[in-house]
């Protein structure tokens, strides 16, 4: 029973949480803060829904695999996004109209690698 | 449960058509190729649902994510030569012409004998399925898709690794066999450099699990292969220079070591048996060998295939969005 509702909670809320990332991909203002949207909110949309498998299986081989598609996901998921976001700046994607920061721009950078 | 599944199947489906139609109408080449990628990763889902997870695999690997690099490979290098000067973008030039009606023409005909194949073979759905599981203790392996791909029908497998083998030799008479040189190898990303160090090694360890489940479960030379062409892929996009050169030794072993390993599988039986007919006592791990060699095979194969594309669009002017 518990263990139901634990599936439930983890599976409802990836749910929830996926469809904030694709409501944020519709309403966002530009390409940055549309991809944050939906890797933010999918990278812990589609953990939580791994979670809520693995309570759901409590096998040692489904639970095995879940961390290591939760690893994979969170490792490769905000990369893929960092290198979006870099090529998109890079080719001269507009920012949004209203915004106030601009870090790559301010310290003087064409080249936004070598600021690590 | 059973409505369940038959919704989420006619989403799917709505989904399948609507996406294929978007990507063939797709004005923008390149937006059509984005769609065609998520069009491989919902047939990949489709797989899925009709229990076929190896294929599911297969073509979220490759369908999806290695067909769409070298699509997006090859569209910059037909920009590139277009000068992208002017609306930078292709016109898609399918649709509104005669070859849209023949096309149109081929599909229904081909629609047609499919449905009509269907209708025919209704009650005997389970095509030659039963005959595979009554003989699976024949085949060294528990896993049925990888007895029938490395045992009963290894023929096809065998010449669809020659196959691949062939394909690669294309790239390489057409690049001339230059050295890769990745022309975003001057611009590098701290963070991608220390992902690939991270990642490189944690996917050549999954596909090598991958060939050894393969025996049980869902896996195979095919999916690991196609995890360390990513990898290569990966690799490449993160400007590293791979020894892709065909006149290298390791290249030719890791391109041609697949076949040459299937060959001399199927020749080593042949005292006493037909062409790749293996023992049975022996049918594990003689497959087990043929699959490492073909994993390792087709991973160069499919890392050479995109470096090909990468090569060719590298030509004379290095001028990336400078």
């Amino acid at each position: 029973m518990i263990r139901e509702l634990l599936v439930a909670f983890f599976l409802l809320s990836g749910g929830a949480l996926s469809l904030v990332a694709a409501a944020g991909v519709i309403r966002m203002p530009d390409l940055f803060t549309r991809m944050h949207a939906a890797t933010k909110t999918g990278t812990v949309g589609v953990s939580a829904i791994t979670i809520g498998m693995i309570i759901h299986f409590s096998e040692v081989t489904v639970t095995s695999r879940g961390i290591l598609v939760i690893a994979f996901f969170l490792l490769t998921a905000p990369v893929a996004a960092h290198m979006i976001g870099r090529a998109a700046y890079r080719s001269g994607v507009q920012l949004w109209i209203l915004t106030r920061i601009d870090e790559w721009k301010s310290h003087g950078k064409n080249e936004p690698d070598e600021e690590a | 449960m059973m409505l369940d599944g038959l919704s989420f199947d006619l989403v799917l489906s709505i989904a399948l058509i609507a996406l294929a139609t978007a990507a063939l109408r797709a004005r923008d080449l390149f937006k059509g190729i984005v769609i065609f990628m998520l069009f491989g990763l919902l047939v990949a889902i489709a797989w899925v649902r009709v229990h076929a997870p190896d294929l599911a695999l297969a073509e979220a690997a490759i369908g999806s994510g290695i067909t769409g690099a070298l699509f997006l490979g090859a569209l910059s290098r037909i920009e590139r030569k277009k000068q992208r000067a002017a609306s930078g973008r292709l016109e898609n030039p399918v649709g509104g012409s005669t070859a849209g009606a023949w096309a149109v023409l081929l599909t229904l005909v081909l629609t047609g004998q499919l449905a009509l194949a269907v209708w025919r073979g209704w009650g005997y759905s389970d095509g030659l399925a039963g005959d595979v599981l009554s003989r699976m203790d024949e085949s060294g392996v528990s896993n049925p898709v990888t007895a029938v791909i490395l045992n009963f029908r290894a023929y096809d497998t065998l010449l669809e690794i020659g196959v691949l083998l062939l394909a690669v030799l294309g790239v390489y008479v057409v690049g001339e066999g230059q050295t890769v040189r990745d022309r975003r190898s001057t611009r590098r990303s701290e963070v991608l450099e220390t992902f690939v160090h991270l990642l490189t090694p944690a996917v050549v360890l999954t596909a090598g699990y991958l060939v050894w489940v393969g025996y049980k479960e869902p896996g195979g030379a095919f999916q690991a292969g196609a995890l360390l062409g990513g990898a290569g892929v990966v690799l490449l996009l993160s400007g590293r220079e791979l020894p892709l050169h065909s006149a290298r030794a390791v290249v030719r072993i890791a391109l041609g070591g697949g076949l040459l390993a299937f060959l001399l599988a199927g020749l080593a039986v042949m005292q006493d048996r037909a062409f790749l007919e293996y023992p049975r006592a022996s049918a594990k791990y003689i497959m087990l060998m043929i699959e490492l060699a073909c994993t390792v095979s087709i991973g160069a194969v499919l890392t050479i295939l995109f470096a090909g594309c990468a090569n060719l669009l590298a030509t004379p002017s290095e001028e990336e969005g400078s």
